[in-house]
């Protein structure tokens, strides 16, 4: 199957700024650390790069749903974004999580309901 | 070849000073992290596309819509083109009307025989009429340009 299909495609869209928000929510981490992260537990998205990335931050940051400080980290490191949730961005993740569940509840019921229809006949 | 291309994105980039600055920054960040983790430039700009990709798609994150603002200007050098040629208009109408007889002086109506050498008044109104025509019809080409036409594409 054709996983590269617009619909996937919309569907990792929708998704990916409920996981940063979970992502950046579990602690502050800067943004290498999130690619690295999404690329190792969610290889599934494939869309793990920094071009989709720091646009959506920019965007997060912008709706005052995370905020970030620069400091250095380790020895040979530069100086890197550490990001982190606002209280506002706790809220809304709630909301978004709590949103979610229903959603995944409504969409399952269909495809329940499709299956035994198919099975049925 | 990150230098390169930060330029190239910069130079792709229309935001504002302080916020380009910070995806400057960040995009410096992306490479040195990247080598941290023994990447090479060339696997992160493999990831990253090409400048005017990576531009576009953080701009549209500010909710910058390129042709509107591209429209706006337009339009703001038109209507400084239009008070251009209203200014060079007055100058013209002030040396052509407004001002005494040639020949004389000052706001005498007598005429003296003191001859203005050359034509200097003729010609500071001859450029400031040149000036208004071609201001107002740039003004016009402008305008008319930063109007969205409907249907067509713009």
């Amino acid at each position: 199957m054709d996983m590269d299909h617009r619909y996937v495609q919309q569907f990792k869209k929708g998704s990916l700024e409920m996981i940063l928000l979970c992502l950046i929510g579990r602690g502050e981490t800067y943004g290498y650390e999130i690619l690295t992260e999404l690329n190792h537990s969610a290889s599934v998205l494939g869309y793990a790069r920094e071009g989709t990335v720091y646009p959506i931050l920019y965007r997060l940051q912008e709706a005052g749903l995370i905020q970030c400080r620069l400091a250095s980290a380790g020895t040979k490191g530069g100086a890197k974004k550490f990001y982190s949730l606002t209280p506002r961005g706790t809220e809304v993740l709630q909301e978004l999580i709590a949103f979610w569940s229903s959603y995944e509840h409504c969409v399952n019921g269909f495809i329940e309901h499709y299956q035994h229809g198919e099975g049925s006949k | 070849m990150k230098a390169q291309y930060i330029k190239q994105v910069s130079k792709e980039l229309h935001l504002s000073r302080k916020v380009k600055r910070e995806i400057l920054r960040d995009l410096d960040e992306m490479f040195v992290s990247a080598g941290e983790h023994g990447e090479d430039e060339q696997q992160v700009i493999a990831r990253l596309g090409t400048p005017k990709e990576f531009a576009d798609s953080t701009a549209a994150q500010f909710g910058v819509d390129l042709t509107a603002q591209r429209r706006r200007r337009g339009l703001l050098s038109g209507l400084l083109a239009l008070a251009v040629a209203a200014a060079a208009f007055l100058v013209y109408a002030g040396i052509e009307l407004g001002q005494a007889p040639r020949g004389a002086i000052g706001q005498s109506n007598a005429m003296t025989n003191i001859q203005v050498v050359g034509s200097v008044t003729l010609d500071v109104s001859a450029i400031a009429a040149a000036v208004g025509v071609a201001a107002a019809l740039t003004a016009v080409v402008l305008i008319v340009r930063s109007i969205p036409h409907t249907g067509g594409k713009s």
